[in-house]
């Protein structure tokens, strides 16, 4: 009878120590990233049946679990992944707005400056200073409008090495969630609780969604399956690569299908397949509208006798806005001149170039710079936004998972008090025990 | 909801990287004085920004090409004030010679009546800014002599002038419309030079009956000029007008453009004080939630 509850004092012994620990464990990793943290499981052991009915035997360490919440893991990796695609493509859309560098630095102070200097002509066509004036205007709008172009092709190319990285990373990822898989698979056949490993499973996960905005669904086995648009790329312990096609922004999978990401990957390929393009074409158009409107007023104004002006701008189509370049190098060949005689004071088709300024040209302009800025800010506070939800859906997250250290230092205390009954227990136990070997017996001796 | 210690020091570094950012922001508005640093700030603004600095330069232009053209109207109209003047005398000689039968002051009559010509000639040919003032588009003399007569060496270019939006003044006049008509055929002068070549021949000739018959058409010629003193002195006060206009304009275009792009001082400075403050707040939250647990209440 008495050995039963040496050995119930010293399961609570050995609880009292897990748990101690546990907390100890808890405290040590408080500042791991996406460490969870763990609580011991204990139970009642098994009663022994007493003559007096059954009699409890002490306590049993069931298991260390971790206190993760599936619900909450759910709302913030899909949180998570809105917010990857935001803010990759808010940061882009605002790269491509610096790129443009209006209204200090734009094409809009280029082009107000060439309609004034057309008009200057106008006032003085007979004076070579004032026609090198013109062209001046005119080589430095078309170099603005080169290196606009220039530096978004710069951004495309730049986002188009971004994603392929981002695919490349991402496929690393489902290798490793894949192998990670199969060791938690593993350390479940030998009977433990893999707590570390799905920890380090989880953080994949996490940033899984992040990139590419990955649906996660778990298995009975202990395994995840993960998919992207339905299709899947991690099942069990194997990883099926995605591959990125430069040639058609298309993500595919190897069943052949092109699909559709979520995450910094899907802002990644939105830039690419609309914004960049939307900018490219745009600019393209405004150029080529520019130059047809010049070329077509400068032909009809006269060089010399008779003679009409010659095309001011030249393009190659398809690339307007990269090839834009001025055709004119000698002043003499501005034809300032509206009558046929091209009498030297005439300024007049100067005049009809100046009067450009009035029509479609400014306004086109000004529109394409203003639509991207309502993109821009459109998007940016949409990310800000679900920033903000991310933040939330994080915050109340980390609370459930993360380490208290308030409670950690309760939960050593009641282990350590519950160690130092348990000891005292024993040393009762053992007293009486004494008592009863030593001293029983020993009657008138 | 279960709070830890990383929850708070998460959101209270989120927190405190927001403060920064609008802190950040009240600065550089401050530093630059400009509410709108990018387009994207506010479209909406910013397009009006855009439309008024493109308003803004073309008002600068057209003060440019108003000055132009103060500049040719003053220079001509003085001009042709000097060939009136001219004129007048040219008439008084007439009456006087017309009355006098002195050949002796016929002769010096008839000479003083050929320097007007050639001062008229020489008023006609002048320049301005190096381009001459009376010849329409074309290059060169307005008055030269071709065979005996006088002929009109420009062409009927109208020299306009944009002073505002939708004003366009034309500033110049022609020698053939102050000075001539001059003769289609060579035997048909009716130009104010060859009126005045007529006159000295017939002072030199004592020819008095033709002097009396020119006294007329003088009176037209300077009639000739008067009217395109006139319309000089109508466009004059159309530039004049439109200037006074372009310069209120210029005004309202910048205080309009202030109100739209740049930052208001006053409430810039309350924000910056404001950021500043809450910045310092969030400081002084985020070194408390690093403080105190139990671990500093257990023995």
């Amino acid at each position: 009878m008495v050995s039963v509850s040496l050995h119930t004092a010293l399961s609570g012994i050995r609880a009292a120590r897990v748990g101690m620990d546990t907390a100890a464990h808890n405290v040590a990793n408080a500042n791991t990233p996406g460490f969870t943290r763990q609580r011991v499981d204990l139970s009642t052991s098994y009663p022994y049946l007493s003559p007096n009915g059954p009699m409890g035997t002490g306590v049993t360490v069931d298991d260390i679990t971790r206190m993760r919440d599936s619900f909450l893991d759910a709302r913030l990796r899909s949180d998570m992944g809105q917010n990857g695609k935001l803010d990759v493509r808010a940061d882009l859309l605002a790269r491509a707005e610096a790129v443009l560098g209006e209204p200090e630095n734009g094409l809009t102070g280029e082009l107000t400056e060439l309609w004034a200097s057309f008009e200057e002509l106008a006032l003085r066509p007979e004076d070579t200073a004032t026609r090198r004036q013109v062209l001046s205007a005119l080589e430095s709008l078309t170099a603005r409008v080169r290196s606009v172009a220039g530096g978004l092709e710069i951004l495309e190319k730049d986002t188009i090495n971004s994603l392929d990285l981002a695919v490349k990373e991402v496929n690393a990822l489902f290798e490793q969630a894949a192998d990670l898989n199969g060791r938690i698979l593993e350390a479940r056949g030998t009977g433990g609780a893999p707590n570390d490993l799905l920890d380090a499973r989880d953080r994949v996960l996490d940033d899984l969604s992040r990139r590419i905005g990955a649906t996660v669904t778990l298995e009975d086995s202990g395994s995840v399956r993960i998919s992207v648009s339905g299709l899947a790329v991690v099942s069990g312990t194997r990883a099926t690569p995605l591959a990125f096609d430069v040639d058609t922004n298309e993500i595919r999978h190897p069943a052949g299908v092109a699909v559709t990401p979520g995450g910094e990957v899907a802002g990644l390929q939105t830039s690419l397949t609309e914004d960049l393009p939307g900018l490219r074409d745009g600019l393209d158009a405004f150029v080529d509208d520019l130059v047809t409107q010049l070329n077509a007023t400068h032909a009809s104004g006269y060089v010399s006798e008779n003679v009409n002006g010659g095309p001011l701008l030249g393009v190659t189509a398809g690339a307007e806005a990269l090839t834009l370049q001025v055709l004119i190098t000698d002043p003499g060949q501005l034809a300032a001149a509206e009558g046929p005689s091209a009498a030297p004071h005439d300024g007049d088709n100067a005049t009809k170039l100046a009067d450009l300024r009035t029509g479609t040209l400014d306004g086109r302009l000004r529109s394409f710079v203003t639509e991207h800025a309502a993109n821009v800010e459109a998007t940016g506070r949409a990310a800000r936004a679900q920033q903000q939800l991310t933040a939330a859906a994080g915050t109340a997250r980390d609370g459930m998972h993360g380490v208290s250290l308030d409670e950690e230092m309760v939960q050593m205390l009641s282990y350590q008090r519950a160690l130092e009954a348990s000891s005292r227990m024993m040393t009762a136990v053992d007293q009486a025990l004494d008592v009863l070997i030593n001293r029983m017996g020993l009657v008138g001796r | 909801m279960r709070i830890t210690q990383g929850t708070m020091v998460n959101s209270q570094l989120s927190r405190l990287q927001n403060r920064l950012e609008r802190f950040e922001r009240a600065q550089s508005q401050l530093g630059t004085g400009k509410a709108i640093l990018k387009p994207s700030d506010d479209p909406a603004a910013a397009n009006r920004g855009l439309l008024l600095r493109a308003s803004q330069r073309a008002r600068v232009q057209e003060a440019r090409n108003g000055a132009d053209a103060s500049s040719w109207l003053a220079l001509a109209d003085s001009k042709l004030e000097g060939a009136t003047t001219r004129l007048h005398r040219a008439r008084d000689l007439t009456v006087s010679g017309a009355s006098n039968q002195d050949p002796g002051s016929q002769r010096a009559m008839a000479t003083e009546i050929e320097a007007i010509r050639d001062e008229l000639i020489g008023i006609a040919n002048s320049q301005h800014a190096g381009r001459p003032l009376f010849t329409g588009f074309a290059e060169g003399k307005a008055v030269v002599p071709d065979g005996g007569v006088w002929r009109y060496g420009g062409d009927d270019g109208v020299i306009n002038r944009r002073v505002s939006e939708h004003d366009v003044v034309k500033v110049n006049v022609t020698a053939a419309d102050a000075f001539g008509p001059f003769a289609v055929a060579p035997d048909d002068p009716t130009d104010v030079f060859s009126l005045l070549d007529t006159i000295a021949a017939a002072l030199r000739n004592g020819d008095q009956a033709t002097l009396t018959g020119k006294l007329a058409e003088l009176d037209v010629a300077m009639e000739r000029i008067g009217d395109q003193q006139s319309i000089l002195g109508a466009a004059t006060n159309r530039v004049e007008a439109a200037m006074a206009r372009n310069a209120d304009e210029q005004l309202s275009i910048r205080s309009e453009l202030a109100v739209t792009e740049d930052v208001d001082i006053a409430g810039a400075v309350m924000e910056l004080q404001t950021q500043e403050v809450a910045y310092q707040a969030t400081l002084a939250a985020l070194s408390r939630v690093l403080q105190p647990s139990l671990v500093d209440f257990l023995r």
